[in-house]
C-alpha cells in the first residue's frame, strides 16, 4: 500500500506528494477517480435537466450514487489495509459504473432514438436475448473472480475455469448473433467487437500470467511489464463487459421472442420506439 | 514436476531442427489435412456464390484456419506434455525431449490460436472467426480433458474435428447453408474408423498414459470393431449426399460409392477377425483401416471438387 491514509494523501487533500515508486500509481489513480466523479456529477445534473425519460434521470443519479459508493469502498480498503473482499468489491463496482455510463451513452445515441423494426424469434433455446444476458453475466462473474485473484482472495484456478466458460459462451453468442442477425447492424457490430476483444483479452491474460506468476512471482517490486500487462488485461476486461452489456441491451430491445400461444402467460409486449 | 522441465535429450540447435520442432508442435500433417478440407468447403462456397475459385479471401481463409488449427494442436501438446512422455508415439515431441522450452511453445501456441482467430475476423468475416474460436475451445476444453475420463471423448471430439470445411464455406459465403451440414457430416462419420483404428494400434500406449479410448476400456475390442464398421457403413449414404444436393455430379456418386465400399470392406474385416486389440495379428487389420481412411478422405474430396455440378 503506497499511500496509507484516506481521503487525504499523506495528510493533504490538495498537495501532490512526491511521485515515486507505487505512490505515482496510487495518487494518479485517486486524481483520475476524482475527475471521473466530477464528470459523473455533471452527467447526473445535466440528465436531470434535459432528459425527458424518467428512467434515464434515475440512471444518472444511480451512476452518481455508484461512484460515491466506489469512493467509499476505495477509502475503506485503504483504511483496512487492503482486505481482499473490499478490494474486489471496489474493482467490480468500478467496472459496473463504466457499464452504466456506456449504457447511458447508448440510450442517448442517435441509433437508439431512431425508429426500428422489431424482429420476432421462433424456436430457439435459449432465446437470443437470454443468451446475450447470460454472456454478460458470465463476463461479470469472471471479472469478480479475476479481481479476487488479483487481491489474493482466491487462487488462479476459479479464474481459469471462468475464462474457459466465458470463452465458450461468448463464442456461442457471437455465432448465434452472426448467423441469425448478421444483417442487423446494431447486433452485428457489438458481436464482432466482443469476439475481437475476447481474443485480445485471452492474449493479455496469458501475458499477465507469464509476467506475474510464471516468471515474476519472486520480484521484490512488480516489473513494469507485469503492471502494464495486468492493467491492460483489466482494462480489456472492462471493455468486454461493456460490449457484452451493449449486446444484451440491443438484443432485448430488438428481438421479440415468440412464445407459443398455449404456453403464453402474458400478453406480448408492445414495440418500444423511445 | 512436469516432464517438460526435465530434458531427456541434448537440446538441438539450428534452423533445420527448429523447423522440425515447429512442424511437430503444430502437427503439420494434420494441419495440412485440415486446411485441405477447409479448401474443399471454400471451393463449393465459391462455386455456389459464382465467384472466383481462387481468390485472396480464399488465401486469407486458409492461412487463418491453418493458424488456428496449428495453434490449437500446439496448445494441446503444451497441455498434454506429461502424457506425451508416457507414449512411444509421442515421446519424441519437442516438449518431451526438451528441444523446445515450455515458454517458447506456449507463446507460439497461444499466439497462433488467438492471432489466427483475429486474422480470420479481419480478413474474411467474424462468423468464420467465431466458429474457428468455438472449434478450438471445444477441442481444448471438452475433447482434451475428456480423453482421460470416458471413451465418449471420440464422439465429442468429432464435432470440432468436422468443422474445417464449414469454416472454409463460411469464409467465402459469410453464412451457414444446408451444404455445410453435408460436408460436416462426411468428416464427422469419417473420424470414427480413423481414430478408433489409431486407438486400436496404440492401445498399449494409451493404456500406459491412462487415456480412456474405447479399445483401452473395452479390452475385447468388440465395441471398437462394431463402432468402426457401423460408422463406415453410415459414411456410405452420407458421402452420396453431395450429388443428391446438386453439389457434385454422378461420376462423384459412383466414385464415392466405390470408395465407401472399400472403406466398409476394410472395416468389416476388422469386425470379422474376432481378435482383441492386444493380439499382434489384429494390428495389421487396424493399420489397413487407418491407411484406407487416410486414402479415402483426400480422394473423396478431390473427386467431389473435380466433378462439381455445373
Amino acid at each position: 500500500m503506497s499511500v496509507p491514509d484516506w481521503p487525504t494523501s499523506f495528510g493533504s487533500l490538495y498537495k501532490i506528494p512526491p511521485m515515486v515508486g507505487g505512490v505515482q500509481y496510487e495518487h494518479t489513480h485517486r486524481m483520475i477517480a476524482e475527475f471521473i466523479g466530477l464528470l459523473i456529477i455533471v452527467i447526473a445534473i445535466w440528465t436531470q435537466r434535459v432528459e425527458q425519460r424518467r428512467w434515464m434521470r434515475v440512471l444518472g443519479w444511480l451512476a452518481l450514487a455508484a461512484v460515491v459508493g466506489q469512493g467509499i469502498l476505495g477509502g475503506l480498503t485503504v483504511l483496512n489495509f487492503l482486505p481482499w473482499s473490499i478490494s474486489t468489491a471496489h474493482a467490480t463496482l468500478g467496472q459496473m459504473i463504466f457499464c452504466i455510463v456506456v449504457a447511458m451513452a447508448l440510450f442517448t445515441s442517435r441509433g437508439w432514438l431512431q425508429d426500428y423494426d422489431r424482429i420476432t424469434e421462433h424456436d430457439l433455446f435459449p432465446g437470443t436475448p437470454a443468451l446475450t444476458a447470460l454472456a454478460a453475466a458470465c463476463v461479470w462473474v469472471q471479472l469478480i473472480l479475476g479481481a479476487a485473484f488479483r487481491h489474493y482472495g482466491m487462487k488462479l484456478l476459479p479464474h481459469l475455469i471462468g475464462a474457459c466458460v466465458v470463452a465458450v459462451v461468448l463464442c456461442w453468442t457471437v455465432v448465434r448473433v452472426l448467423t441469425r442477425y448478421g444483417g442487423v447492424e446494431h447486433l452485428r457490430k457489438p458481436a464482432q467487437a466482443m469476439l475481437a476483444l475476447l481474443m485480445v483479452q485471452l492474449g493479455l491474460g496469458f501475458a499477465a500470467y507469464l509476467t506475474r506468476l510464471a516468471y515474476g512471482h519472486n520480484a521484490v517490486q512488480p516489473w513494469q511489464i507485469t503492471v502494464v500487462s495486468t492493467v491492460a488485461h483489466v482494462s480489456c476486461g472492462a471493455l468486454v463487459l461493456a460490449v457484452s452489456v451493449v449486446l444484451a441491451i440491443q438484443s432485448r430491445r430488438m428481438i421479440n421472442v415468440h412464445v407459443p400461444a398455449t404456453a403464453a402467460h402474458t400478453a406480448p409486449r408492445k414495440a418500444v420506439t423511445a | 514436476m512436469s516432464s517438460a522441465s526435465q530434458p531427456l535429450a541434448i537440446p538441438r540447435v539450428g534452423i533445420a531442427s527448429l523447423v522440425r520442432d515447429y512442424s511437430v508442435l503444430i502437427k503439420a500433417r494434420v494441419t495440412t489435412l485440415i486446411v485441405m478440407t477447409a479448401w474443399a468447403g471454400a471451393y463449393f462456397a465459391a462455386a455456389k456464390s459464382g465467384v472466383a475459385l481462387l481468390s485472396w479471401t480464399l488465401l486469407h481463409a486458409l492461412i487463418g484456419i491453418g493458424l488456428v488449427s496449428g495453434g490449437t494442436a500446439a496448445v494441446n501438446e503444451v497441455v498434454e506434455r506429461d502424457v506425451d512422455a508416457l507414449m512411444r508415439r509421442t515421446a519424441q515431441r519437442p516438449l518431451v525431449t526438451g528441444s523446445m522450452s515450455l515458454l517458447h511453445a506456449s507463446v507460439v501456441a497461444f499466439g497462433m490460436t488467438i492471432g489466427g482467430v483475429l486474422y480470420l475476423g479481419i480478413t474474411t468475416n467474424w462468423l468464420t472467426a467465431a466458429l474457428a474460436a468455438l472449434t478450438s475451445f471445444t477441442y481444448l476444453l471438452i475433447y482434451t480433458p475428456m480423453k482421460r475420463v470416458h471413451p465418449i471423448c471420440t464422439f465429442l471430439g468429432a464435432f470440432p474435428g468436422a468443422m474445417p470445411p464449414v469454416l472454409g464455406w463460411t469464409a467465402i459465403r459469410g453464412r451457414l447453408d444446408a451444404e455445410t451440414l453435408v460436408l460436416f457430416a462426411i468428416l464427422f462419420f469419417w473420424q470414427f474408423p480413423h481414430f478408433h483404428s489409431i486407438a486400436w494400434l496404440y492401445r498399449e500406449d494409451y493404456e500406459n498414459a491412462r487415456i480412456r479410448m474405447l479399445p483401452v476400456v473395452e479390452s475385447d475390442g468388440r465395441s471398437t470393431a462394431l463402432a468402426i464398421v457401423m460408422y463406415a457403413l453410415a459414411l456410405v449414404p452420407v458421402s452420396l449426399a453431395p450429388t443428391l444436393m446438386h453439389m457434385s455430379g454422378w461420376t462423384y456418386f459412383a466414385g464415392a460409392l466405390l470408395l465407401g465400399a472399400g472403406m466398409f470392406w476394410f472395416s468389416l474385416r476388422m469386425w470379422t477377425m474376432k481378435l482383441t486389440p492386444s493380439a499382434v495379428a489384429s494390428k495389421a487389420r487396424a493399420r489397413h483401416v487407418l491407411q484406407a481412411s487416410v486414402i479415402y478422405l483426400p480422394l473423396l474430396f478431390a473427386l467431389m471438387m473435380l466433378n462439381r455440378a455445373a
